[in-house]
């Protein structure tokens, strides 16, 4: 019985250091975010990171991944829906995915459907893209999100914290 | 609810890699190897290139997963071009800022808040009763849909049921995966450093194919209807988590009910129908006690901001 039981807490112990150790890392994947001092979008900034950047993983709840800047040395908070395990490899020369290219990252960026591909699609079926790119300017910055919201008496919530 | 299905979703992936998909990425990586070996025939590439393009396709070949969020971009605004080629803005500042304001203000309480570039949102130039999403976040909204409208919460539920589409990337899964493969292959022949001209010609071909792929479902079949009551379900989550009453989208479902003409090209075509809708959103809500949000107020922006409308 006793033999049984240290071989589940050995058999436990190598799968959560499995666990620790794969997502020990995440990337970031929109064009841009902020590491925020707590797990909210209300929540002041501490640092913005950037598309693909790598952040080491110290914890995650609900929603938010606790993460550290290899760089500045900053930890803080990310919102999970913009991070990945996934690796985002961006300069895809042919030694690079070689040797780095494995089944658990994104090996695409930059050379996939990019700009060059939209520049021709673009031209090859007469499109209009002002209206999208007009489009990308109505972003609302969230301070004003929240005064909207809280106008109206309705829940933010912590904003993102559920 | 599903409020924590995205990061679990993320954080399960990499510990359980089926069988099932280990297979389907071997199988994957020898039907897209076909060209290679044609081209590896005609003297165009080296045996050695072709092996090392062999290990990366293999290694990344999956599926529509493996679409990144830079790429997922672009797709989305190809497919926003070809919506503003069949319907036209209606290009009212103060009514596209305040569905703005309403659908980003949702969007950070969704399951996935953050996209590469963030949500937008535009009022089209149509009758027609129709709204639509990109993958990128892109969502658009006709001024028949808004007529049917009597009230914010019910904007906000037509917006959160978009946003539901987009947290569950339906219109990415829409992307047949033969499309996929094929691109990959082109990528890691970019990548080995023997990219042509050809190679990005065909790669855009790759790309026209997904989005047609996408805009047949926006505009022409529709969802699965399974898609279409996860994002209702999606839907109230949102609204619940905003404040916003749920059964706004059981109003507006009703009063598309009577408003949705038969045969119309617009969600009468895509979507199933209204009361087959309203039976499942009525379920999803369940017990629910009004909330007390300022219902005058928000009727008093509204009513300012659609008076174009």
């Amino acid at each position: 019985m006793k033999e049984k039981a240290s071989i589940v807490a050995f058999l436990l112990l190598v799968f959560s250091a499995g666990v620790v150790f794969a997502q020990s890392e995440m990337s970031v994947t929109v064009q841009q975010t902020q590491v925020r001092d707590r797990p909210s979008f209300l929540a002041k900034s501490l640092a913005t990171v950037s598309y693909g950047d790598r952040l080491a993983v110290l914890g995650s709840q609900s929603g938010w991944v606790h993460v550290k800047v290899p760089k500045s040395g900053t930890d803080g908070w990310v919102s999970a829906s913009a991070l990945t395990e996934k690796k985002i490899v961006f300069e895809a020369g042919a030694s690079n995915v070689d040797k780095n290219a494995s089944s658990s990252e994104v090996a695409l960026a930059g050379r996939g459907f990019n700009k060059e591909v939209e520049a021709q699609y673009k031209s090859a079926n007469d499109l209009n893209y002002t209206w999208v790119d007009k489009m990308q300017t109505f972003g609302v910055p969230t301070k004003d999100l929240v005064a909207f919201m809280d106008a109206a008496g309705l829940k933010f919530g912590n904003g993102g914290d559920r | 609810m599903s409020s924590h299905r995205n990061s679990m979703r993320k954080f399960s992936s990499i510990l359980t890699i089926p069988a099932s998909l280990l297979i389907v990425i071997a199988l994957a990586g020898c039907s897209s190897l076909g060209d290679l070996g044609n081209r590896l025939m005609s003297g165009d590439v080296s045996a050695d290139q072709v092996a090392s393009v062999q290990k990366s396709v293999t290694a990344v070949q999956k599926s529509t997963e493996d679409i990144t969020p830079e790429q997922e971009y672009y797709i989305g605004r190809a497919v926003g071009a070809v919506i503003l080629r069949q319907y036209k803005p209606y290009s009212d500042p103060a009514a596209d800022h305040y569905i703005n304001m309403i659908g980003q203000a949702l969007s950070l309480v969704s399951d996935r808040p953050e996209l590469f570039l963030g949500y937008r949102f535009l009022i089209l130039d149509s009758s027609d009763i129709n709204a639509l999403s990109t993958p990128s976040g892109l969502v658009f909204i006709t001024r028949g849909m808004l007529e049917l409208t009597r009230n914010e919460a019910d904007v906000a539920a037509i917006l959160a049921h978009e946003i539901g589409h987009i947290e569950d990337r339906d219109a990415i899964n829409a992307i047949k995966t033969s499309r996929i493969t094929s691109a990959l292959t082109n990528v890691a022949i970019t990548s080995a450093q023997f990219a042509t001209s050809q190679d990005i010609a065909k790669l855009t071909s790759v790309f026209s194919d997904s989005i047609n792929d996408i805009t047949q479902k926006l505009v022409n079949s529709g969802y699965s209807r399974g898609a279409e009551s996860k994002a209702d379900l999606a839907a109230v989550t949102i609204l619940e988590r905003a404040g916003y009453d749920p059964r706004a989208l059981i109003e507006v479902l009703q009063n598309m009910k009577l408003k949705l003409k038969p045969g119309g090209l617009d969600f009468a075509k895509t979507h199933p129908a209204p009361e087959d809708r309203i039976k499942d959103v009525t379920k999803d809500i369940g017990n629910y006690s009004a909330p007390g949000y300022n219902k005058s107020f928000t009727q008093q922006r509204y009513a300012e901001a659609m008076k174009g409308i």
